[in-house]
């Protein structure tokens, strides 16, 4: 009834939707960049219901990882690309496998900067704090919800009774869309973007390069812009996973869902959360672009993804998505 | 007092009162999110409150921005700024600091800083009461207003990468307290030997979560200097305990 880690790679992390409501106390929020595929993956192991934090899952961001299962479990996996095998056998991403007691997954790569979701079916026995069993490796909780995964970790889990595995394979297009050179972010004006000259030249037709030093609380971005801030006393002031903060006389720092919940650093502007998921596949080295858009385009651009993936789903799954929600 | 709403992202509505830290303005934003709270609206999934601002994070599915926004200025013109003034009931927590040299790391640098003899600064320090404006930055973290403006000294210009629990520190105007170890810029001038939020107050069942922050907003502190041998004493407290044994020392 469990699942062992023989390889833990760099990064591997139990995540799911998050803390919800823990703002107030400075906590943040944390959870999966990518809503998207981390609600497929559940899909795929007969997950439908997302109401509070959802169903745990593994975010791996590296290769070297190796799971052995102690029992027979359903498992998929999605994001980004990679080798994955089961007992030395190929899978493929977007696909409901189902493991023997005793089998062993092996992840030697995944695509550069990218992050895979791996979902078990069943009661994932972990830790919990304020309702979310995700990781946030800089604050002092317990066991996996403060730390990532080691070597020979294991976690328990129940397998869930009732086998309906949908026929039909996921669709091609449900998998990221990846970019050949950089992604383009479409972004909202931030509150302090009047204080910088020529807002709407900043952030625009320029690739912005994501710096070495960047973690799961936000990407230090690299431009050669160096805007004049007309004010830059700054009262801290609530920021949240997509803003896009500019310290006066440095470089942009976007936030991600394990950021500080205040700030002190004037917000430019927000990435609409529409377009979170990007974020899950880009890293050090890559460039961004950005794209200035209004509040109606983001609700736009939200209610027709959010359209899009739903019907998607219950094409594909014999149960209804419920309870989700593209909130960071 | 002047507001402006704002949206942060296409889900979150944020109140915007004039950019300073005052009373009087967080009294309202406070009392203004008790009374939103209270209207239970099923699309309002979190309400937070910083120095000037308060922000409603929302679900799409079930109201919009514009719905919101015209919710919010009604309750704004009902939220009655005499009411939510000071009335002298607030809570008084009394917190225990040890300013000795082995935890006052940056005792040079205020000193040089503020022009001012230590003894002068753990006078003036404590002399303060200060407010709890919000928790933010780090889980638990206490922004505290109300700092004698002798004692503003700016950030190290090098954090340091760890900071130990309890440590008091100042930056620019503000005092405030380190939780939990962490890396950090404040410069330190001493530490408390009790806690002040319970990382372990969560069983991973639905909660009131204000609970794990022994202090709330709006709860004012009053710094108390104690000596190495109370701080052993005291260690691992927790400040509400610590509240009793003060009390019984009077």
């Amino acid at each position: 009834m469990s699942i062992r880690i023989l390889r833990a790679g760099l990064h591997t992390l139990v995540m799911d939707q998050g803390r919800k409501s823990t703002r107030s106390l400075g906590i943040p929020t944390s959870g999966v960049i990518d809503l998207f595929q981390y609600w497929w993956a559940n899909g795929l192991v007969g997950n439908h219901d997302f109401f509070g934090s959802g169903p745990p899952v593994l975010e791996i961001g590296s290769g070297g990882v190796q799971i052995l299962f102690n029992h027979a479990h359903r498992f998929a996996l999605t994001g980004s690309s990679g080798c994955f095998l089961l007992d030395g056998m190929r899978l493929s991403s977007h696909t409901t496998y189902f493991a023997r007691k005793g089998q062993v997954l092996q992840i030697p790569s995944i695509a550069r900067n990218g992050t895979v979701y791996l979902a078990i079916d069943g009661v994932w026995k972990v830790e919990k704090v304020y309702g979310s069993a995700s990781a946030d490796i800089l604050s002092p909780f317990p066991d996996t919800c403060g730390s990532f995964l080691r070597k020979n970790k294991v976690i328990e889990i129940e397998p869930s009774e009732n086998y309906t595995v949908s026929k039909r394979g996921s669709p091609d297009y449900i998998e990221p869309l990846m970019p050949i050179d950089q992604y383009t972010l479409r972004i909202m004006a931030g509150p302090e973007l009047h204080w910088i000259d020529l807002p709407s030249k900043v952030l625009w037709n320029q690739p912005y390069t994501i710096s070495r030093t960047s973690n799961r609380m936000g990407f230090r971005l690299e431009s050669g812009t160096h805007p004049t801030f007309a004010d830059n006393q700054m009262i801290s002031s609530i920021v949240v996973p997509g803003t896009i903060q500019w310290p006066v006389g440095g470089q942009p720092i976007l936030l991600l869902p394990n950021c500080q919940t205040t700030g002190g650093y004037p917000r430019i502007g927000v990435v609409i959360e529409a377009d979170m998921w990007k974020l899950a596949y880009v890293g050090p080295g890559d460039r961004l672009g950005f794209k200035w858009v209004t509040r109606d385009e983001a609700s736009y651009l939200r209610k027709y993804q959010m359209g899009q993936f739903t019907r998607v789903w219950n094409q594909t799954f014999k149960q209804t998505i419920k309870h989700h929600s593209l909130m960071y | 007092m002047n507001f402006r709403i704002y949206s942060l992202s296409d889900n979150k509505l944020v109140v915007q009162l004039s950019p300073q830290v005052s009373e009087s303005q967080i009294r309202f934003l406070y009392a203004l999110k008790s009374l939103v709270s209270h209207l239970g609206h099923p699309g309002i999934k979190e309400i937070m409150v910083t120095f000037h601002e308060l922000t409603l994070i929302f679900d799409h599915s079930v109201a919009s921005y514009e719905q919101l926004k015209a919710l919010m200025e009604v309750e704004i013109s009902r939220c009655d700024l005499k009411n939510t003034q000071h009335n002298g009931d607030t809570r008084i927590l009394k917190l225990p600091v040890c300013y000795d040299d082995e935890w006052a790391l940056d005792k040079n640098r205020m000193t040089e800083m503020t022009g001012l003899p230590f003894s002068d600064i753990i006078a003036l320090h404590q002399r303060g009461i200060y407010v709890v404006y919000m928790l933010g930055f780090l889980p638990g973290f206490l922004y505290l207003g109300g700092l004698d403006p002798r004692l503003s000294c700016p950030r190290l210009s090098k954090p340091r990468s760890r900071i130990e629990p309890g440590s008091v520190g100042i930056a620019d105007a503000q005092t405030g307290i380190y939780p939990m170890p962490s890396p950090g810029g404040w410069n330190i001038i001493g530490r408390t030997p009790v806690t002040i939020f319970d990382y372990n107050q969560s069983d991973g069942k639905e909660m009131e979560i204000s609970s794990a922050s022994l202090v709330q907003p709006l709860d004012r502190i009053e710094f108390i200097s104690i000596d190495r041998k109370q701080f052993d004493q005291f260690h691992g407290w927790s400040i509400l305990e610590y509240q009793r044994v003060h009390q019984n020392m009077k």
